[in-house]
């Protein structure tokens, strides 16, 4: 028998992001939607870089044990990152084209500089773990971090037996060649193997550099073309969303005004209200509507998510003491709703005039814009960017009344009775999550006859009721604490860490542009102004 | 001693059963993390003992609200003089058992964020006298506490709580264990817990060190310190920003600060929430050392036979006690300087002015009710309580169903459960002319008993029941879910996955394959033939064990729970296991998934075959019926893999567990089994025909999920199978239809459930979700045409639609010739005359499309 007397150890802390779990419908909606494309997955070239390079240390390195596996490939990665950086430097041109998002590009700029400048680089040195100027800490670089996950689903490669990554003869071993006939390989591995780089060295080397894809009409580009864009129909359903996702981009870029910067907040305006700027009409085949609505469906739930995150944030910020040794003690989460529902922040409900939710929303309806005018500032989706952008600069009043509208505006807005009907979403996801649209709808009922502060304080009450659910299942899954706030002995308190700003997902949008671009279905200028190519027009007529 | 982590301790596994005692309870901490660790180590029953007072406070904030209590674990509300304040967790398997003794309550800063203090004792060997003392001790403590409630509780469900002890009594063997610790309480009965430790206690003490969270007024502990000790120094170590002391100081106690020595929570430690008295003797052997539950108070202390709290604490003595308090830095105490009047002062008013603002909130009466076998709800109630309304609510406190003066038999009162209502009814509130007057706590004896056999064992007893009750048919199906999602078999596959991974991990990280390429087709081969090695016989085992690994993986590949998508931008991870947050990639042992998937898939075909021959061989009624619960629940198994089979982790692997060919095969069979014009097997389960009841409606449910799944085509509405007379499956397809879609046409909640099989099972993409909602289009469509008003066929014809004698059940005719009609049925038609049969169609004639 053992006895042992000690104190209690906490479970270990942690930060993390969506802590009430709202944004997880979106993440799901987008992860449908663009599946084969990801916030990880920046550049096209990669997924033919990748599968060539396991293929070419087979056929080159046959008896490579691990460690030399693994010290190769890192090698390799590293190199490919500072051929980029260098093109770019050569040519002088932005990087959006060459090295930007390449993999460990940030500890090898400082690298390529001095290299420009007439030094040698070792790559060991860049590659070693314990190295202070390691390109990336992961043993397999980008591959394991970012790509592989990708780069299995698209059956271009197995992971499944790292470090030795496997390519796929159907399509991971044909990509590879095309990849190898593009490229002068043979050079490329002198190098790698020599381990010391300089400037002349990689003049040679520039045809691997991601820039050189969308140049010409080579078989790597067409095939990487027919991943993307589904040619063949290799993907099956998986691969046709993504090609309605790529060619509704390409759709907005070719109907956009002239001069119009591309951005994301244009997508997700022109998806959310199916017009273009100036709430212009946007004609669009009718094989991309579906897919154009349900995007719509991913920022409704998107701007919802920020506003709750707002509601959350704002109470979070009135948990903490203003002065030191001030103190209010709530025991439950419904008595601290209630007093934040009458606090200062919520003091502008008074000027509402409004006796219940319903009547604010009767008289709201009068000033509400259209759905097509999303570039209004009343608009919801300018005002789930406004409140994200000056959360940090506006009083808790202003804020609080920002998500509050947004709230209301959504409300206002047409709802199906199903708002996921046609993405597959499943009931036990949005039990998982209760705060989603399905349940917002629910609430509006309840709420219509309410008065503001007691719809306020159910919204107080949610959020923290929901973040409590979410935290413990965290908790449960991973061992680790994102409690930002707790009910203990001594009542509400605020937790240890940051009280989290509200944010926006990111919808997978820069990484299909960048892709388009890669390919040369886009081309950008200086000014962000996006236009189609020949290739990219040709695949949108083909969508 | 390196501080311990009570959630780790109650991971550890090897136990069958807990029982954790708490004053108060964050519930929604312990159902949501320690419930399920406890599950998933193997834990079968749990316990939670309450104070009554606390727990109905519980009830009434949405936060704090359980919501499986009396399903999934027992929650018993405990009455004590003044407070039930013990936080004992007893952990008992059948080798081994735990206690855990401390200052903890069972909530979320019990186990996390407060300075708790704890004695663990670990017992691993039935054999260990001292250890086995204090288990056996723990256990009449609790014993104990819960018999006191036996006249509050019904009598099945006492005693399916009280069925714990057919795992504890094994540890009550052996009492003559003395050592050096010592499991004392405070209780209804016994001495105060001051009079118990005297007796431990060597008159020559030198100094007594105290510390706690709560004081009474009087300072009532530390005045009989002093007088039973008057020679000892007396320091009481208190956090003064967070102890409640409404007593002036007086007498000879020294009072310290106990953050110079704990840190608190700014810079890292908490709440100061332990309690413990350390007796510090002149001689090592002499040194006791009490910790646990009581605060230096008259209640935790003081107590008597009628009065006080219910505390338990556990003594060491010796050089136990000794290394103990140096851990803890009792032995820093003595040299810190005593706290001055001040600031005392400000203490002492600080705490006042809470007492004075301390409202006791009325709180409704908590009663403890139990469903029993007749489909009611059993509420012990006294003649004071008056009720003229019973509101049934479920986990989110939802209206679930009203009976309006429910009436009160033999102490009793009966509340009418209702209809497709099984085991969702959490709590009942009673009402008095429209004010709530008690909520009764709702607990199922079926499932909150001790069950000794495993999940599996439980799966292959319930696929033999012999008897259709309500209660057999649940309890059915509440084993089918267990063995499928029981957390214990899931850890055991997680352990046995993780062990067997790290090997291969590591055998292969040294192993380079012959070749890096790697062939999408030929990967099942490859791994079809190396999972023979491993292959077990037990079908429900397999099924068992294997569905709970596939479904563990849905936490790490839906990525939420683990680093998201967003989460995952930036990262540079200094191991290659980050692939396992990667978008699409769960798990990179797609070879394992593989090998698990193929044993699952060979042992759901052996299940099918199984169930096949069941109903085939079902002859009389009470076989027949139970056949079909029998399915019910295979086909609850099926829909739970293929649900399976769309998580991250298995699509990626390209797993199949339920493969087309045994879904097709099955669905043949029963077709011809359940419609089949001799058989008819359908009609025989209770209310198929009548009532509807919910058996029948899920089983239609699922027959029709089991047609979708094989992509089985709509026929239109009047169809025409002439093209299709020659094709078995066509025209099982249209037998099937007809019998089951036209109530499913009627019944929203059916085609809400079907939905959800559908949605849960479907590949994950829109477009897939576009054509499953027009499949159950069509079969709606189909239904409601069928279902609707039949007007007379211009003449019998095959492909047509007919009524046979005076029965109105349209059949499907494959042939009409020379005034002999033939009736689909297999292998042959079923022939009858003519002049017997009434040729029928759909009184909306268009086409409906398929």
């Amino acid at each position: 028998m053992d006895i042992h007397t000690a104190w209690v150890s906490p479970p270990p802390a942690s930060g993390g992001l969506d802590h009430l779990g709202a944004q997880a419908p979106c993440i799901l909606i987008y992860g449908r939607l663009l599946p084969g494309i990801t916030n990880v997955t920046d550049r096209a070239r990669y997924y033919s870089f990748y599968p060539w390079l396991v293929w070419s240390l087979d056929q080159r390195f046959p008896d490579a044990d691990r460690q030399t596996f693994v010290d190769l490939f890192r090698r390799a990665d590293c190199l490919f990152t500072v051929i980029a950086e260098h093109h770019a430097r050569t040519v002088g041109e932005a990087n959006g084209r060459h090295g930007a998002a390449m993999v460990g590009r940030q500890k090898l700029v400082a690298a390529t500089q001095r290299l420009m400048s007439g030094q040698t680089l070792d790559l060991a040195e860049f590659t070693d773990p314990n190295s202070s100027f390691c390109y990336f800490q992961n043993p397999l670089g980008g591959l394991a971090q970012y790509y592989a996950g990708t780069l299995a689903e698209l059956e271009l490669l197995d992971g499944a037996m790292r470090p030795w990554y496997r390519y796929r003869s159907e399509h991971g071993k044909p990509l590879a060649k095309a990849f190898e006939n593009a490229v002068p390989a043979d050079a490329f591995w002198r190098l790698v193997v020599q381990g010391k780089i300089g400037s002349a060295d990689l003049d040679d080397l520039h045809q691997f550099c991601p820039c050189h894809l969308g140049g010409a009409d080579t078989d790597e580009r067409r095939r990487l073309i027919d991943i993307y864009f589904n040619r063949g129909d290799m993907y099956g359903e998986l691969g046709r969303q993504r090609h309605r996702s790529l060619a509704l981009i390409g759709h907005l870029i070719q109907a956009l005004p002239p001069q119009t910067e591309f951005t994301e907040q244009v997508f997700r305006g022109a998806v959310y209200g199916a017009a273009l700027p100036g709430a212009t009409c946007w004609p669009l085949p009718p094989v991309l509507a579906s897919t154009r609505d349900h995007w719509a469906v991913y920022v409704r739930n998107d701007i919802l998510a920020v506003a709750w995150q707002g509601v959350f944030g704002l109470a979070l910020r009135a948990m903490a003491p203003r002065r030191a040794g001030e103190w209010a003690k709530f025991d439950t989460i419904e008595s601290f709703a209630q007093a934040f529902a009458h606090s200062d922040a919520a003091g502008w409900l008074d000027k509402i005039g409004a006796a219940t939710f319903g009547d604010w929303l009767s008289r709201r309806r009068d000033s509400l814009c259209a759905i097509e005018e999303w570039g209004n500032q009343a608009h919801e989706v300018a005002m789930a960017r406004m409140l994200v952008t000056r959360w940090a600069d506006q009083e808790d009043s202003w804020l609080l009344q920002m998500a509050m509208e947004m709230i209301a505006v959504l409300a206002l807005r047409e709802h199906p009775s199903d708002p996921y009907a046609g993405l597959a979403m499943e009931r036990q996801t949005l039990d998982d999550y209760p705060l989603n649209l399905m349940s917002f709808q629910r609430r509006l009922a309840d709420w219509h006859a309410l008065s503001l502060r007691e719809v306020l304080a159910d919204m107080v009450s949610w959020c923290l009721g929901t973040h409590s659910r979410i935290a413990l299942r965290k908790l449960h899954r991973t061992g680790k604490a994102t409690f930002r706030f707790r009910l203990c002995d001594q009542g509400l308190q605020l937790g240890s860490g940051d009280i989290p700003a509200p944010s926006q997902t990111t919808p997978r949008f820069w990484q299909a542009y960048q892709i388009m671009r890669d390919v040369g279905a886009v081309q950008c200028d200086t000014d962000g102004v996006a236009q189609l190519t020949p290739v990219g027009i040709g695949l949108l007529e083909a969508a | 001693m390196a501080p311990i982590s009570l959630l780790n301790v109650i991971r550890q596994g090897g136990f069958d059963a807990s029982i954790i005692t708490t004053y108060n309870a964050t519930l929604p901490f312990y159902e949501e993390v320690v419930l399920r660790r406890l599950v998933a180590a193997g834990c079968r029953q749990n316990i939670v003992l309450m104070d009554r007072r606390q727990c109905a406070m519980s009830w009434q904030s949405p936060a704090a609200r359980p919501r499986r209590a009396g399903s999934d674990y027992s929650l018993l509300p405990v009455t004590a003089p003044a407070a039930f304040h013990p936080k004992v967790c007893l952990l008992v398997g059948k080798r081994k058992a735990a206690v855990l003794v401390g200052s903890h309550n069972l909530t979320l800063s019990g186990y996390a964020y407060n300075r708790e203090i704890t004695n663990w004792i670990q017992v691993e060997d039935q054999g260990d006298a001292e250890g086995v003392a204090l288990v056996a001790k723990a256990w009449y403590l609790l014993q104990a506490w819960i018999d006191g409630e036996r006249q509050r509780v019904p009598a099945v469900l006492f005693d399916a709580v009280r069925s714990v002890a057919n795992v504890c009594d094994a540890w009550t063997r052996s009492l003559d264990g003395s050592g050096t610790s010592t499991l004392l309480a405070q209780s209804v009965g016994t001495r105060a817990l001051i009079d118990q430790i005297d007796e431990l206690v060597s008159a020559h003490v030198v100094r007594i060190v105290v510390t706690g969270a709560f004081f009474d007024r009087e300072l009532a502990f530390l005045t009989e310190l002093e007088r039973r000790w008057p020679d000892a120094q007396i320091i009481v170590a208190i956090d003064p920003q967070s102890v409640h002391l409404p007593g002036k100081q007086h007498g000879r106690a020294r009072f310290v600060d106990a953050r110079m020595v704990w840190p608190t929570e700014s810079s890292g430690g908490g709440y100061l929430h332990a309690k413990l008295v350390y007796f510090e003797a002149a001689s090592v052997a002499d040194d006791v050392l009490v910790s646990g539950s009581a605060n230096p108070s008259e209640p935790g202390w003081l107590g008597g036979p009628n009065h006080g709290n219910i505390e338990a604490v556990l003594a060491r003595a010796g050089s136990a006690a000794r290394n103990a308090a140096l851990m803890l830095g009792l032995d820093q105490m003595r040299d810190l300087p005593a706290l001055d009047a001040t600031a005392l002062d400000a203490v002492v008013l600080r705490s006042l002015a809470i007492s004075e603002e301390a409202v006791d909130e009325a709180v409704p009466k908590l009663l403890v009710g139990s469903a029993d076998t007749e489909g009611k709800f059993s509420i012990p109630c006294s003649a004071a309580l008056k009720v003229d309304r019973a509101e049934l609510l479920g986990a989110d406190d939802d209206v679930i169903g009203v009976q309006h003066n429910p009436p009160c038999v033999e102490g009793m009162l009966r509340v009418a459960r209702p209809p497709n209502a099984a085991t969702d009814i959490r709590s009942c509130v009673l009402y008095w002319q429209n004010q709530p007057v008690a909520r009764a706590m709702i607990g199922y004896p079926a499932l909150l008993g001790t069950a000794p056999k495993t999940p599996a064992r439980d799966l292959r007893d319930a696929l033999v029941l012999t008897e259709i009750s309500g209660e057999a048919i649940e309890r059915l199906l509440a084993v089918v879910e267990d063995a499928v999602f029981n957390s214990a078999a899931e850890q055991e596959v997680e352990d046995v996955l993780r062990v067997r991974r790290a090997a291969q991990h590591q055998a292969k990280s040294n192993e380079r394959p012959a070749s890096l390429e790697l062939a999408v087709s030929t990967t099942g081969i490859a791994i079809l033939r190396r999972h023979h090695l491993v292959m077990s016989t037990d079908i429900g085992t397999v099924i068992d064990v294997l569905s709970r690994a596939v479904q563990t993986g849905l936490a790490a590949g839906a990525g939420a729970e683990e680093r998201s998508e967003e989460e995952q931008v930036g990262t540079d991870d200094p191991d290659d296991d980050s692939t396992a947050d990667q978008p699409g990639m769960a798990e990179a042992g797609a070879v394992d998934d593989l090998q698990l998937a193929q044993r699952v898939a060979g042992k759901v075909r052996r299940l099918i075959g199984t169930i096949v021959a069941k109903v085939a061989a079902a002859n009389d009624a009470n076989k027949k019926g139970c056949a079909l619960i029998q399915l019910l629940a295979v086909l609850t198994v099926l829909r739970e893999l293929m649900r399976i089979e769309q998580l991250p982790r298995w699509r990626m692997a390209r797993a199949v567990l339920v493969t087309r060919n045994d879904r097709q095969y099955l669905l043949d069979k029963l077709v011809v089994l359940l419609f089949g014009g001799k058989r008819q097997l359908m009609k025989t389960i209770p209310g198929v025909d009548k009532g509807e009841s919910d058996e029948a409606v899920r089983l239609r449910g699922l027959l029709l999920w089991l047609a979708w799944s094989v992509d089985l085509p709509v026929p239109g509405a009047a169809f025409n199978p002439f093209s299709a007379l020659d094709q078995p499956d066509a025209l099982r397809g249209m037998v099937l239809f007809l019998e089951l879609s036209r109530r499913m046409a009627a019944d929203p909640n059916a085609q809400r459930d079907l939905r959800e099989h559908i949605s849960v099972t479907q590949r994950r993409r829109p477009e897939a979700a576009a054509q499953s909602e027009a499949w159950v289009q069509s079969m709606l469509t189909f239904g409601r045409h069928w279902a609707g008003e039949l007007r007379e066929a211009p003449r019998a014809r095959a492909g047509g639609c007919c009524w046979v004698g005076d029965c109105t059940e349209p059949r499907l005719i494959v042939h009409a010739s020379n005034g002999i009609i033939g009736l689909w049925d297999e292998p042959q038609p079923y022939r009858v005359a003519e002049s017997w049969v009434l040729a029928i169609q759909p009184g909306l004639p268009e086409s409906v499309g398929g």
